[in-house]
């Protein structure tokens, strides 16, 4: 199956048939997700309307963490099995990942203001989100901090793979941290108490996550497999434009 | 050569070429106490606020003054060629890279926790939990180093070293920091410490089994 798929080009055409359902299958679940959100669900009693951010804050973070941990086991695929199409896959989710951390901050803020009565709180899991947003931000500098591209490939791959080992011990860290600070969070979505009115748009909106994710992911595998072989191309052209006018001077030369 | 005679001689070499670059080491230093004596003349001399945010700074300080120090691990080696010379070594890379980080916390670490009761007095500490704290620390920083191993052989030959350094050190690096900092709050309120150093101490060993291998990883790619 992963030999079947190392050959670019054959991915290539594989990818070009999920892509089209990847967003079907999007639009299929964002607009439900969206009627269901917005007009279809009941508000909280306690939390009012802003309850609605949770249909995009909660999918945003099952996303977030997800990404993380496929771009890790991509990593494990680049440095054991060289899958040449692994480290693509693991670059093309990075920037998609972090976006979605970061909307998983902005919405957790935005729903922290009527809650908490401020913009931010040093709840367990926000921080623990700004901190996977950190190592979103180190992964895609450190793959961008080298001339040759397939160093900066491992290096990242090592780093996605240090990473992931990480992220439970900060999670724990970080959650022991805070039950020793302050009491439990207002933010209690996700949790097994949640109404199945709730649970319908959560779930349409998490799949709708999904769809999307695969569907970009896709896209920027294609753009920067395009980019590879663009460079590879230029590559050839000028050491092939180099060579000629040596010739030819040593040509002359040997001519006087 | 035995593998161990191979390791002193490893940790022999790093250490004597730390010694003939004291300068860096009383750099390294001297930052770490820049960074305590910033405190007060930001919040103030007044003692009871000092010593309430004292321990943190004394690990926050410990950790910024860990990280320029972290460049200069695999810089030496790689300008002089002796990645190529570590991975020839007849001995376990990852072996040789603790060896390394050994010695690396013997030239940075271990001054740092001797350093850390003076500037507690500074910042109005009292004495009685302090030992704890140097334990604390001793553990904290060695768990730094070797994540600034792998740091510092991830960034070989990278375009920026110096931030890029820090941004892969500091999210790793935040459990150090809050058990870290526990831990030392409960040693200096004369509490029992035990249970948050033997958090600390987890965290270490999980970096100790992981971080060598990722490092020797990185070092044969860039050795290539």
């Amino acid at each position: 199956m992963f030999d079947y798929l190392a050959n670019p080009a054959r991915f290539q055409r594989i990818a070009s048939v999920i892509r089209p359902i990847a967003w079907l299958a999007f639009i299929a679940t964002i607009l439900p997700g969206l009627y269901y959100a917005f007009f279809n669900s009941p508000a909280d009693y306690q939390q009012g309307e802003t309850v609605r951010i949770m249909y995009v804050h909660v999918p945003s973070a099952w996303m977030a963490l997800m990404a993380y941990v496929l771009m890790a086991v991509m990593a494990l695929f680049y440095l054991v099995w060289k899958h040449p199409l692994a480290d693509v896959a693991a670059r093309s989710m990075a920037l998609p990942g972090a976006g979605f951390a970061l909307i998983t901050l902005i919405t957790g803020s935005l729903w922290g203001a009527p809650m908490w009565g401020t913009w931010w709180v040093w709840d367990a899991r926000l921080t623990s989100m700004l901190i996977l947003l950190f190592l979103y931000i180190g992964y895609m500098v450190l793959v961008d901090s080298f001339d040759r591209e397939d160093r900066g490939s491992k290096a990242g791959a090592v780093l996605l793979l240090v990473g992931v080992i990480n992220i439970p011990i900060i999670k724990f860290s970080v959650d022991w941290w805070n039950t020793l600070h302050q009491g439990a969070s207002v933010i209690r979505a996700g949790g097994p108490a949640i109404d199945q009115s709730m649970l319908i748009p959560l779930l349409l909106m998490a799949a709708a996550a999904k769809f999307w994710f695969i569907g970009i992911t896709l896209v920027r595998m294609r753009a920067l497999l395009g980019h590879r072989r663009l460079m590879a191309r230029r590559h050839q052209m000028m050491a092939k434009s180099t060579t000629t006018p040596q010739a030819k001077t040593a040509g002359a030369n040997a001519h006087d | 050569m035995t593998l161990l005679s191979i390791q002193m001689a490893v940790l022999r070499r790093d250490l004597m070429l730390g010694w003939r670059g004291l300068a860096d080491t009383v750099a390294g230093l001297s930052f770490f106490v820049m960074i305590i004596a910033l405190v007060p003349l930001a919040i103030g001399p007044e003692q009871a606020q000092l010593t309430l945010i004292a321990p943190a700074m004394l690990w926050i300080a410990a950790l910024l003054a860990t990280l320029p120090q972290m460049e200069r691990l695999f810089a030496r080696d790689e300008a002089e060629g002796g990645i190529d010379h570590l991975i020839m070594i007849p001995a376990p890379l990852a072996l040789t890279v603790l060896t390394k980080a050994i010695a690396a916390w013997l030239l940075i670490g271990l001054p740092l926790t001797l350093t850390a009761p003076f500037l507690g007095m500074m910042l109005a500490l009292p004495l009685t939990g302090m030992g704890m704290v140097m334990v604390a620390l001793g553990m904290g920083s060695f768990g730094l180093l070797l994540l600034g191993m792998t740091a510092s052989s991830l960034v070989l030959g990278a375009r920026r070293s110096g931030v890029l350094i820090a941004i892969l050190v500091l999210p790793l690096a935040m459990p150090i920091l809050i058990f870290g900092t526990a831990s030392s709050v409960a040693a200096i309120n004369g509490e029992d410490a035990s249970a948050t150093m033997r958090f600390l101490l987890a965290i270490v060993l999980i970096y100790l089994a992981v971080t060598p291998w990722a490092t020797a990883t990185s070092l044969r790619h860039a050795a290539e």
